[in-house]
């Protein structure tokens, strides 16, 4: 674990040299900066180079359109945002809280449907992962129809071009069971790009993964610091 | 025959006076447990205490008849009710509700504090699981005494249970006991047992007022999986979710999570309040090692320590919805912890609510109820002013 760290420190630090050769003329995005300065980290996968990554398991079940290189990646996800929940969860609202923090245009609609998926503007496309029994037993619905919405939503929404960020920013309390899993199982495989806190990849289920399969990743220090990782546009 | 009549009539002689005394001994017990008042000094900012039965007159005359504790800025803003004890077995919560009413200064807006919310409640105990009768803390001017107590309420104020619980309004069938728990009865019912009666008269209390938000402090074991958490109605989902990554990114060391409220699970405060009256309601939880049914010795050491080598034992074997470790869960966090929640909503919802902003000082922060314990914070009764002493 302290070995991972210390690689994805590495690249961070990297990454971040890069940037600064890249971003001489300064932050042109209109986010703005949290209350608290975050120790968040964004990083693309830590073996990109790596001949044997594979491409997300389920991705012929998306229409055939492309996910998002790690080269395209310019390290935030743009809104304007449509966010959902994959198990009824509260993190969609906390990311729409944080969409609205940077004057993003956000809609967390915890019934997206992809009957009804109207992508209007929306240039990504968020769907928080881990369950919740009370969420889900209010909405009437179980982790099984959820992850079926869910995964016909992204569908839908990778057609319409939405970039896809698999999402779990409610840390370890949303990692406790079978059902937090399946949703996470179900979500992940579909994603561009991966959003975690630290909590949530305390065990490094997110970044192995992201790193395994070449997806670009961004691990924040908790909910709120992800406002650094997400733009107005 | 004769020594040995004698000695069976010597013997039940001393039998009788062994039970008279230990039945003695145990009613005096019990009536001590059943009698004992809360003294509360409370802030020289307080505005005025009610009773509860000021909102209406169904409680009148019975235990759960509790103060009500009014912080009136007199400045126009929000109204905000806060309560403890509807479960007095998570002391957190009287003791965080009366810190406040020790305490609390309003600038603007309006704050309306109960401590004990089910009174009955604080003079029960759970037949079996050996609770102590009360729990203290050492303040700077002595010790401090809370009445400990069950979930529901005692079967001396209400009785008999119902062999069905229906809920009012809903109709939903319910465990026959929770007739007794007040967080499974809100909104209440006029007519009902004391229990619905009690909620009817806070309901009331919430719709004179003007009451805007609501927020039930509670306690939860680790096994339980709605733990360090805001659970809240589609009322005041925004502010909620600010408040949890709020505190979770600058204030507390395990994060205090978001719970949406089940639609279809009635008679709990964080449904009921919100869908009958103009109110957010919130309720929020924080771990307490004693409600696990895995505990070690039940005392007073543990319900305040939060230290038990049995439920870590349990979570290093991920049994647990919440971290435990050898520094326990002291009821220093746990207070702390509901404090600087009852305070983040304030802040929060003056943001996310203009309307409704309520200014308050004098409370202390997570940091500093952290640093200097909480027994500073509470007051002499014995050298207070007789105008700003109440009994819960």
């Amino acid at each position: 674990m302290k070995n991972q760290k210390k690689l994805i420190a590495s690249l961070l630090a990297l990454a971040m040299m890069l940037g600064l050769a890249a971003c001489s003329g300064g932050s042109t995005d209109g986010s703005t900066t949290p209350s608290t300065a975050p120790s968040t980290e964004s990083t693309a996968p830590a073996d990109d180079g790596a001949d044997e990554s594979t491409a997300p398991a389920d991705d012929d079940s998306t229409g055939g359109s492309t996910a998002a290189t790690p080269a395209e990646f310019d390290g935030k996800v743009h809104g304007p945002f449509i966010m959902t929940t994959c198990g009824q969860s509260t993190g969609s609202v906390m990311l729409h809280m944080v969409a609205g923090q940077i004057g993003a245009t956000s809609t967390d609609d915890h019934e997206l449907s992809a009957d009804t998926f109207d992508p209007g503007d929306a240039k990504t496309l968020i769907v928080t992962t881990g369950t919740s029994g009370k969420g889900m037993g209010a909405a009437g619905t179980d982790v099984d129809d959820e992850i079926a919405r869910c995964t016909a939503v992204i569908e839908a929404a990778r057609e319409a071009g939405l970039t896809i960020v698999c999402a779990h920013v409610e840390g370890m309390s949303r990692r406790t069971d079978a059902n937090d899993q399946a949703s996470i199982d179900a979500i992940l495989p579909l994603a561009d790009v991966i959003m975690v806190v630290e909590e949530s990849d305390s065990d490094g289920l997110f970044s192995d993964y992201a790193a395994e399969n070449d997806i670009p990743i961004i691990i924040a220090k908790d909910a709120l610091g992800m406002s650094e990782y997400m733009a107005a546009e | 025959m004769n020594k040995l009549k004698l000695n069976v009539d010597t013997v039940k002689a001393i039998g009788i006076i062994i039970i008279t005394f230990c039945m003695a001994v145990a009613g005096y017990l019990f009536w001590e447990h059943r009698n004992y008042k809360e003294p509360v000094v409370v802030s020289e900012y307080i505005t005025e205490v009610k009773k509860l039965s000021d909102y209406s007159d169904v409680v009148k005359g019975t235990v759960n008849d509790c103060n009500v504790y009014i912080f009136d800025s007199g400045v126009e803003g929000g109204c905000y009710l806060i309560w403890g004890s509807t479960h007095p077995e998570e002391p957190a919560g009287v003791m965080a509700a009366e810190l406040m009413v020790e305490n609390l200064k309003v600038t603007q807006g309006k704050v309306i504090i109960i401590d004990r919310e089910n009174n009955s409640a604080s003079t029960n105990s759970r037949v079996g699981e050996a609770y102590p009768r009360f729990f203290t803390y050492q303040t700077d001017w002595g010790t401090k005494v809370w009445r400990f107590g069950d979930r529901h309420a005692n079967q001396l104020d209400s009785w008999p249970d119902p062999e069905v619980y229906i809920h009012y309004p809903s109709g939903q069938t319910l465990a026959n006991v929770d007739i007794r728990n007040t967080n499974r009865n809100w909104p209440g019912k006029a007519n009902g047992l004391l229990t619905e009666r009690t909620n009817y008269a806070v309901m009331q209390l919430i719709e004179q007022e003007g009451v805007d938000m609501t927020l039930d402090l509670h306690e939860a074991e680790l096994e339980y999986t709605v733990e360090n958490t805001i659970v809240v109605h589609e009322k005041g989902q925004s502010v909620a979710a600010m408040v949890s990554m709020m505190l979770t990114s600058e204030t507390f060391d395990v994060p205090v999570g978001m719970e949406f409220s089940p639609t279809a699970l009635h008679g709990l405060s964080h449904r009921e309040v919100g869908d009958h009256s103009d109110a957010a309601s919130y309720l929020v939880e924080v771990a307490e090692p004693m409600l696990d049914r895995i505990r070690g010795i039940t005392d007073e050491q543990l319900l305040m320590s939060g230290k038990d080598r049995f439920v870590m034992m349990a979570g290093e074997r991920g049994l647990l919805y919440a971290p435990i470790d050898e520094n326990g869960w002291p009821i220093e966090k746990r207070v702390a912890r509901h404090i600087a929640v009852a305070t983040k909503i304030i802040e929060v919802n003056n943001t996310v609510n203009p309307d409704q902003t309520i200014t308050i000082e004098g409370i202390p922060t997570y940091e500093e109820m952290m640093e200097n314990g909480l027994g500073s914070y509470y007051h002499n009764p014995e050298t207070a002013p007789a105008d700003r002493v109440y009994y819960d």
